[in-house]
């Protein structure tokens, strides 16, 4: 054990090997007076043995008095008084004590922290002589205990930082995952409208992938870049197109237009554009986002609709022109007011009559039989048995049928006032045949023929009926009408050209 | 200032497929003194008169039914004699060609139409 010491082994010396023990020991007498201690507990405490020996253990080692939590004083005493009365060691849990910097407390205090153990040693009669008091001190175990745990609150904290993170992770993850499904939403909507969505960048120039664009016009992506889709725009629009959306992007402004487009087969569409600049943060224009919606059949269908309005006035002129020239002629033939109100209202409703026929048929055709059978039915007799109709089906445009349907009211109207229909037996044969000339060509004979009537003269004057059945059937027919006013009855013969007519 | 009607004695085409609008039209040529050339209800029956020619004017109903006036406008504009236009339309029914021509409107204002109908020809002719 070659440490030096001179003693002989048979004969420690305990003082030194109290001196030299690595514990720090201090020895206290029952009274707590310091009776002996060794260098490490010096040391330790800062301490000279000579300015502790002989002196109470709390004069020595006083609370630090800036410490208000301090109880190293108290512990130590409980401690002590436990020994003393149980004579048995007593170990104290980790304690902090601070330390005098120097014998003056004034001087300040060194934050320490110890692990007490204090041993009893008792006297022949088991009373105690002494206390072992030995000191470790722990401040560097406790400091580390103190890294520790401020390393476990960091770990705690950093879990805590982490757990954040994985929290924002998850709803960012969740937020892309409702942002795909919108943008999914969005994509689903622009393939589903037949609209055309296209973007460019914030020049203006059509960039990246137009599938919109291309499946309409056929052109490749490559082909529309740029302003390359301009190529599909109808070489009369393309110019006022490119000045019109350059003026857009240069202003930053909604872009609206319409151009024609070449669809991918080749045909013509008309189409209506809208285009709107997105804007970023700051508000400069990050990239346009444009529209065209083909509206080539609204156009048709406006153009079909200004031009059945079109139709309709034509016709309602027409219409108004046919019955002042009617109220007009009236006028000029009536020999009364009360005729005049007669006959104007008779040929009134004669005219609406063909009309209703015509209506029924999108006023493309009306059956001959039809038309004389309306306008004879106001004058014939209520057993309808002095009338004959006999004739072809035949179908006869619209300006034939009001010509003469006009026509065989005229023929009705006379009889019922002054030829066969005017008496109690006369009798009217209404009879009509499609023929063919040499040619082919066909033509109908219409033959009105009264009888039993009362006797016939040739008319002093030439009204508004007569003057229909000879001028007017033959302007409005080509027609030959020839009328025989023979004294057994009245007789008419109409020939006219059949033109070919949808039925 | 309305030229006032001069127009005894002119012989004047009409060409209306309505019927009885075309009666009307030869009442009012006829009371006014006028030789009527028609009615006529076709192009080419038109067409045919104005080949004729010996005529002072003419009255032309724009829509013919399933044809328009226009041919027989262009060969009357050619062989230098006045018309007017009559229709239900307005004046934008008629082509560019005559868009400048006097337009009377149907139904008639009776009082105004012989009126019109001298400023038209009278127009015309002074061409």
């Amino acid at each position: 054990m070659g440490n030096g010491l001179t003693t002989s082994p048979a004969a420690p010396d305990f003082r030194a090997l109290f001196e030299a023990a690595p514990g720090a020991y201090l020895v206290l007498a029952p009274d707590l007076t310091i009776v002996a201690v060794n260098e490490s507990y010096l040391s330790a405490t800062h301490t000279r043995r000579a300015d502790i020996l002989g002196r109470v253990l709390f004069e020595v080692f006083p609370d630090n008095p800036d410490d208000p939590a301090a109880d190293g004083v108290r512990m130590l005493g409980d401690s002590l008084k436990r020994v003393l009365r149980f004579r048995r060691p007593d170990s104290m849990a980790v304690q902090k004590y601070d330390i005098p910097l120097t014998e003056d407390p004034a001087d300040g205090f060194e934050e320490r922290y110890w692990s007490p153990v204090n041993t009893p040693v008792l006297d022949d009669a088991g009373e105690v002589a002494w206390i072992i008091h030995r000191v470790e001190d722990v401040t560097g175990l406790v400091a580390r205990d103190r890294l520790n745990a401020e390393t476990e609150r960091l770990a705690v904290e950093q879990q805590r930082v982490i757990d954040r993170l994985r929290q924002a992770n998850v709803e960012l993850a969740q937020s892309q995952a409702a942002h795909r499904v919108s943008e999914q939403r969005f994509r689903v909507a622009v393939e589903a409208i037949t609209d055309i969505v296209w973007t460019t960048d914030s020049q203006g120039l059509l960039v990246g992938e137009q599938p919109g664009w291309c499946a309409f016009t056929g052109q490749t992506q490559e082909e529309c870049q740029g302003v390359g889709w301009s190529a599909a725009v109808h070489p009369d629009d393309a110019g006022a197109t490119i000045v019109a959306w350059s003026a857009a992007v240069a202003g930053q402004q909604d872009y609206v237009f319409e151009h024609r487009v070449r669809r991918h087969d080749g045909v013509w569409r008309v189409m209506a554009v809208r285009g709107r600049p997105v804007r970023g943060e700051g508000g400069a224009v990050r990239e346009w986002v444009g529209v065209h919606t083909d509206i080539t059949e609204a156009r048709r269908s406006e153009e079909r609709r200004k031009l059945l309005l079109d139709e309709l006035n034509h016709r309602v002129k027409n219409s108004l022109a046919t019955v002042q020239s009617i109220a007009l002629q009236t006028l000029g033939s009536a020999e009364s007011p009360d005729a005049f109100n007669r006959d104007f209202n008779e040929r009134l409703l004669a005219l609406s009559h063909t009309h209703n026929l015509l209506t029924r048929s999108d006023w493309v055709s009306a059956s001959l039989a039809d038309v004389i059978t309306q306008e004879l039915d106001p004058y014939r007799n209520p057993d309808r048995e002095r009338v004959s109709l006999r004739g072809d089906e035949i179908h006869l445009g619209p300006k034939a049928a009001v010509a003469l349907g006009m026509a065989l009211h005229e023929l009705a109207a006379n009889a019922a006032r002054h030829g066969a229909l005017s008496n109690n037996v006369g009798f009217v044969d209404v009879f009509w045949e499609q023929r063919r000339d040499d040619l082919g060509a066909r033509s109908l004979r219409l033959t009105w023929t009264e009888s039993g009537g009362p006797p016939v003269a040739e008319p002093q004057r030439r009204g508004f009926g007569l003057r229909l059945i000879e001028r007017g059937l033959a302007h409005e027919l080509d027609a030959a009408a020839e009328l025989s006013f023979r004294p057994a009855g009245l007789a008419c013969v109409i020939d006219f050209p059949l033109r070919e007519v949808a039925q | 200032m309305k030229a006032e009607a001069s127009l005894a004695g002119l012989r004047i085409l009409v060409v209306e497929d309505e019927m009885l609008v075309a009666m009307l039209v030869e009442d009012l040529l006829l009371s006014e003194g006028c030789e009527v050339v028609g009615p006529v209800a076709s192009v080419a029956g038109a067409l045919a008169l104005v080949q004729k020619g010996g005529l002072d004017g003419a009255v032309l109903d724009v829509n013919l039914g399933s044809e328009t006036v226009f041919p027989v406008a262009d060969a009357l504009a050619q062989a230098d004699v006045p018309f007017v236009f009559v229709t239900g339309y307005g004046p934008s029914g008629l082509n560019e060609a005559h868009r400048d021509r006097v337009t009377i409107q149907k139904p008639f204002n009776i009082d105004n139409f012989v009126g019109e109908l001298a400023q038209g020809l009278g127009e015309s002719t002074s061409r």
